[in-house]
């Protein structure tokens, strides 16, 4: 759910309905640590294009090693029966939020989304906010959110190879008419975003 | 609302925590009341009452655990009063040999054996026991007595195999129980029992009830480190599953992290690219200023709980690079474990890093070397996966004791059972295979809580039938957590109907003989 | 006539004469006492005689608990006859029947010592005992007539009095004949043994040697192979002369326990003549060989402390003291480790247990001062986990007040080990921690002195010892 979130509001998620089950990004290794050597699981083959976008629901599943970003989050392991969900904070999960390349690449997506909307920053600060909360972040929130703008686009105006590292990340292309500091700095709020307790639980 | 016919206030007057229903339910309560504030409805307090039924206690327990030992151990205090009593050991580091290392190649020595190459093992030894599949077809059980020598060593005398060098230069430090013994005869459900004491999938391991009960001892690292050798592709090697260190029950943050030795130590550990630590810090620091102000907002303290995590997550990203930086190590050390070391995902580099967890309070840190699984080719494949463990064993301990940690570190070396004293497949002089064997197997321990230089138990002149002191593998799981302070019997959750304990509901005991 | 008749008449006119007149009698007594005396020059020279004269012998042991019997008596009855003469007589009786018996005890003690080639120091002091106690038997038959005349005749008490102290004593020396010198204190409470008997091996007195070898050597050989006895030249009643061997060699090889000539005799079948202990002495037990065969296993040390795979119940280690509650100072200790970041770690869930100070969270940054705020939770604290932090020598003074320390982590730290005797004070500290430090051999002396400091570690510091120890040093 949360990852599908994500996925939806960067505009990724792709909303074609049943078919074989996918394998989007993973970590390398995951699967050969655990595997008997003959199985044919024992090596994980991602799949391109829409299948990295694909509601969660849809992701090939191994009992023996769960998605890391899928069971960080308590995803159930199908040994046992689940009538109610674990819910859980760890280091982890932050970890996954703030550095899996799904997750970037959907703060990215988010990006672009508003920014293509048009308006000025706060416009796009209150479609974010719109997006993820479902209500215009407050003013407290909001000026939050503005200082570090302005300091993610310093930042990334002075150093436009990392702006051109972070925005390449994930399989889908940026957009090519967003400048891509201003790109990756609006990412980067994106990502703040999404990170939020409110974002993530409510 | 109409108002209930028992009760005589208004229903906005009455709130859960004044009705007779499990606490549980009101702490859900009392921490969903939160919820309600933020979407503006008002609680329906007597539907509370209703529900009390229909819930059971056990599932609201994960919001109490929510906030979990790791964080209460900040104040010291352990909500759970463990430990039961003053421990010996306050960490422990588990080698865990998956695919049943062979006892009679390697410690249980039986030097009648010899003599009796290609007899037949009788069949009184057997009695009923039913066999594997892999072997109970078979025509003949031929004995296949071990195929190098044993020595003596040490001022205890104990005899060890010459696959083994270095283990039998610290035999005098090492407690072997040779009488260890198992239900289970196929992998998967003999290392479930070892590690989560139930054959059945879905229980927590050794290592998540020891973070569950006894916290962390370092608030930037992982309470519960998995670290996996890297597999040898001409080994035998069963497969291993997340299940070993799952948290099963208990709560997630409670899961053995798993510490890899390709890409990130731990999986998602860097930051991305385009991504400093610098930009991480703000970004983070933007996230918790707006994070306080929505528990100023809502007051859920799983707002809390969740700025702490990403704060460790933050520390997480220096301190565990610090930990796999070998650079600093000095030259003793490499002299110690052997060039190996040097490469991450060897057994040696694993147990370097065991060491330095040791070192930086890690409070669980398991090991895994798979491709024990031998059942043909003992003799070729026995010496390289001895070669591949022996050396870095030995230098574990010999690390650990002589930098002091040794006195309060407990080291386990087991597998998940043992192999048989006849041979699968063709017997000859050059060589053999073994099959699985539940009946007995040798573990070692060394460190604090249990005595140096001791053997426990003994098999019969088969290696086949304990014939002294027998350790099941729940009595052996209550040994450890005794070693760490923890009464096997009090340390229980509930779930399902049912006190859950790592030992299961069998009666277990813990093994006196070997404790100081 | 041979001397043996006309010794037998003048004896037995002696004995009309002194009925008859009180010089005659004395000087009958006298002989006799001189007779007895006589006794102690008979050669006990170690040499085993004639099959019958043992056989006699043996029933020493029997016989002479009856002159024991009477002896005691004694006293008793002449006490009671104060009031009731009848039991005055009684005494009479008892007295002359007591000197009878010790008589013949005497013999057949003489017949054992005798036959079976018995020497050594406490077989000749149980003899002069013996005859002593005859002599003052004697003598009390002297003394009772006169006694009997005047009523009042505190010579006559003082006798009894000394002796029923011979009697002790000759007993005394007897029982150690047979059952070994430790056998009264063996099982003593240690409280007790510490003022009544000294181990008997002083040089290494809590060595394993000493606690759990001597003690069966003393029991079960000592008797034949100590001072009393010297069989096969060997002697068992020191670690040199153990180790130094007896006729036959060595009977100790340290490491080589199936060399070891002890061993070998002590596990043959007991039919067989070279059995040890020889004699029908009790044999010595399984645990007993096995804890020997471990002992010269691991080189046969007078001052181990202990031997790798033995473990006797008895030597586990005490639990140490219990701290007081600090429960009351629950919110203190909260405070303290929200503002300094430090923790106090409950060792269990007992409070008595104490408490652990763990800095690991902020090792870098936890330095003296902040060190010297938990000193008011010092009675509490157990350990202290200080390794890898700021911490100085000027914190050693703080951590001496920590009386109740246990176990000190200083791994790591810019402890040099100027201020590092201060800590000789804590008479709790079993473990200190000093790898990774800049110590020096001279400054860790002094700690060597510390009774109870078992685990010092001085593992890539300059004072870690050469030898293949490799910085763990035990003082056991």
């Amino acid at each position: 759910m949360v990852r599908d979130i994500a996925l939806q509001s960067g505009n990724l998620l792709v909303r074609q309905i049943g078919g074989p089950s996918v394998k989007p990004y993973q970590p390398p290794s995951i699967w050969e640590q655990v595997s008997y050597p003959t199985s044919d699981t024992v090596h994980y083959a991602q799949e391109h294009g829409d299948a990295l976008h694909r509601r969660s629901m849809y992701t090939y599943v191994k009992r023996m090693a769960p998605l890391p970003n899928m069971d960080a989050f308590d995803a159930p392991t199908r040994d046992t029966v689940c009538t109610r969900r674990q819910r859980t904070d760890t280091p982890l999960q932050a970890l996954i939020t703030m550095n899996d390349v799904q997750w970037v690449e959907a703060a990215r997506g988010l990006a672009e989304r508003v920014i293509r909307a048009g308006g000025s920053q706060e416009q796009r600060i209150d479609r974010m906010g719109l997006i993820l909360l479902s209500r215009v972040p407050p003013p407290p929130m909001a000026a939050v959110l503005e200082k570090s703008l302005s300091e993610m686009q310093k930042r990334y105006a002075a150093n436009p190879k990392d702006a051109h590292a972070l925005v390449s990340i994930g399989e889908k292309k940026p957009d090519s008419s967003i400048p891509e500091p201003e790109l990756a700095a609006w990412a980067m709020i994106a990502s703040e975003m999404l990170n939020l307790d409110e974002t993530l639980n409510k | 609302m109409k108002q209930h016919p028992l009760c005589s206030d208004c229903e906005d007057k009455i709130t859960p925590m004044d009705l007779p229903i499990p606490s549980g339910l009101k702490k859900e309560w009392a921490t969903c009341e939160s919820r309600r504030q933020f979407l503006g409805r008002t609680g329906k307090v007597l539907g509370w009452a209703a529900l009390a039924g229909l819930f059971g206690e056990a599932s609201l327990n994960y919001r109490a655990l929510a906030s979990g030992p790791n964080l209460q151990a900040g104040s010291g205090i352990n909500n759970l009063g463990l430990p039961h009593f003053a421990p010996k050991a306050k960490r422990a580091i588990y080698l865990f040999m998956s695919g049943a290392p062979p006892q009679i190649d390697l410690f249980d020595y039986k030097p009648n054996l010899a003599a009796q190459f290609n007899n037949d093992m009788p069949a009184s030894v057997r009695g009923n026991q039913q066999l594997t599949g892999m072997t109970a077809g078979q025509a003949r059980f031929p004995i296949a007595p071990a195929h190098w020598p044993f020595k003596q060593y040490g001022q205890t005398g104990t005899w060890i195999s010459d696959l083994l060098p270095y283990t039998a230069r610290m035999v005098d430090d090492l407690t072997f129980i040779k009488s260890t013994n198992t239900d289970a005869i196929n992998h998967e459900p003999a290392i479930m029992l070892m590690n989560t004491g139930n054959m059945n999938a879905g229980k927590p391991c050794l290592g998540a009830w020891l973070a569950y009960g006894l916290g962390s001892m370092n608030d930037n690292l992982p309470t519960f480190v998995v670290l996996q050798t890297k597999t040898n592709p001409k080994e035998n090697n069963q497969p291993v599953s997340s299940r070993l260190w799952s948290s099963g029950f208990l709560s997630s943050e409670f899961a053995g992290v798993g510490l890899r030795s390709v890409g990130d130590p731990v999986l998602y550990l860097q930051d991305p690219a385009g991504v400093d630590r610098q930009t991480r810090r703000k970004m983070l620091d933007a996230v918790e200023e707006i994070n306080r102000q929505t528990l100023a907002e809502v007051g859920d303290p799983e707002t809390n709980s969740r700025i702490a995590q990403y704060e460790m997550a933050y520390r997480m990203q220096s301190s565990v690079p610090e930990l796999t930086d070998l650079s600093k190590e000095p030259e003793s050390t490499w002299d110690l474990y052997g060039p190996e070391a040097k490469e991450p995902g060897t057994f040696a580099y694993n147990c370097l890093l065991a060491r330095r967890m040791a070192e930086r309070g890690v409070r669980f840190t398991q090991i895994y070397k798979r491709g024990w699984d031998v059942h043909d080719n003992v003799v070729g494949n026995l010496p390289v996966l001895c070669g591949e463990t022996d050396r870095g064993s030995y230098a574990l301990v010999t690390d650990l004791k002589r930098r002091g940690l040794l006195d309060d570190t407990l080291v386990i070396w087991a597998g998940e059972f043992g192999r048989t004293v006849y041979s699968q497949g063709g017997l000859s002089q050059e060589n053999y295979g073994r099959d699985h064997h539940p009946r007995c197997f040798t573990v070692w321990m060394a460190g604090a809580g249990v005595r140096p230089g001791v053997t426990y138990g003994e098999t019969d002149e088969y290696s086949y039938n304990v014939v002294k002191d027998p350790v099941h593998v729940r009595d052996f799981n209550a040994t450890i957590l005794h070693c760490l302070g923890i009464d096997h019997n009090k340390f229980a959750y509930k779930f399902q109907g049912l006190d859950q304990k790592l030992t299961s509901p069998v009666p277990a005991f813990v093994v006196q003989g070997i404790l100081t | 006539m041979s001397v043996a008749t006309k010794v037998a008449s003048s004896a037995g006119d002696l004995w009309q004469r002194a009925r008859q007149s009180r010089r005659a009698w004395l000087g009958a007594a006298c002989a006799t006492a001189l007779i007895l005396l006589s006794l102690l020059f008979v050669p006990l020279d170690g040499r085993p005689r004639a099959d019958w004269l043992q056989f006699l012998g043996r029933f020493h042991p029997l016989l002479v608990h009856l002159p024991i019997g009477l002896i005691v008596l004694l006293p008793v009855l002449e006490t009671l006859g104060i009031r009731h003469p009848s039991l005055r007589e009684a005494a009479g009786l008892v007295l002359k029947f007591a000197f009878a018996a010790c008589l013949v005890a005497i013999l057949f003690g003489l017949l054992l010592a005798y036959g079976s080639g018995e020497s050594g120091t406490t077989v000749t002091l149980h003899l002069r005992g013996g005859v002593l106690l005859a002599i003052e038997l004697l003598f009390c038959v002297a003394v009772r007539r006169s006694w009997l005349q005047t009523q009042h005749s505190p010579a006559y008490f003082a006798l009894l009095a000394g002796l029923l102290l011979t009697l002790t004593w000759t007993a005394h020396q007897g029982g150690s004949l047979t059952h070994g010198s430790n056998y009264l204190t063996h099982y003593m409470p240690p409280t007790l043994k510490r003022y009544v008997a000294p181990s008997a091996v002083s040089s290494h007195p809590s060595s394993f040697f000493a606690k759990h070898i001597y003690p069966v050597l003393d029991t079960k050989c000592v008797s034949c192979h100590g001072t009393n006895k010297e069989q096969g030249g060997l002697r068992l009643d020191s670690y040199e002369s153990l180790m130094a061997g007896g006729k036959d060699g060595i009977v100790i090889a340290p490491r080589n326990p199936d060399g070891s000539l002890l061993l070998k005799k002590v596990t043959l079948p007991p039919s067989d003549p070279h059995f040890m202990p020889a004699e029908g002495r009790p044999p010595l037990t399984p645990d007993e060989i096995a804890r020997i065969r471990a002992w010269v296993l691991a080189g046969a040390s007078p001052e181990a402390g202990s031997v790798p795979g033995i473990f006797i119940a008895g030597d586990r280690e005490e639990a140490p003291p219990p701290v007081g509650d600090y429960r009351a100072l629950m919110g203190e200790i909260q405070q303290m480790q929200q503002s300094q970041g430090a923790k106090l770690v409950p060792v269990s869930a007992k409070p008595s247990d104490g408490l652990i100070l763990r800095t690991t969270d902020v090792a870098a940054t936890f330095d003296d001062s902040q060190l010297a705020k938990f000193q008011r939770f010092a009675p509490f604290i157990v350990e202290a986990e200080l390794g890898r932090t700021a911490i100085t020598d000027e914190s050693i003074a703080t951590l001496a007040q920590f009386k109740n320390l246990r176990a000190l982590h200083l791994e790591g730290t810019l402890v040099t080990g100027r201020t590092l005797g201060k800590l000789s004070s804590l008479s709790q500290l079993s473990y200190l921690n000093l790898s990774a430090t800049k110590v020096t051999s001279g400054e860790v002396a002094p700690l060597k002195s510390m009774p109870n400091l078992r685990h010092l570690y001085l593992f890539n510091s300059p004072a870690e010892p050469a030898s293949a120890d490799n910085g763990i040093r035990s003082t056991q």
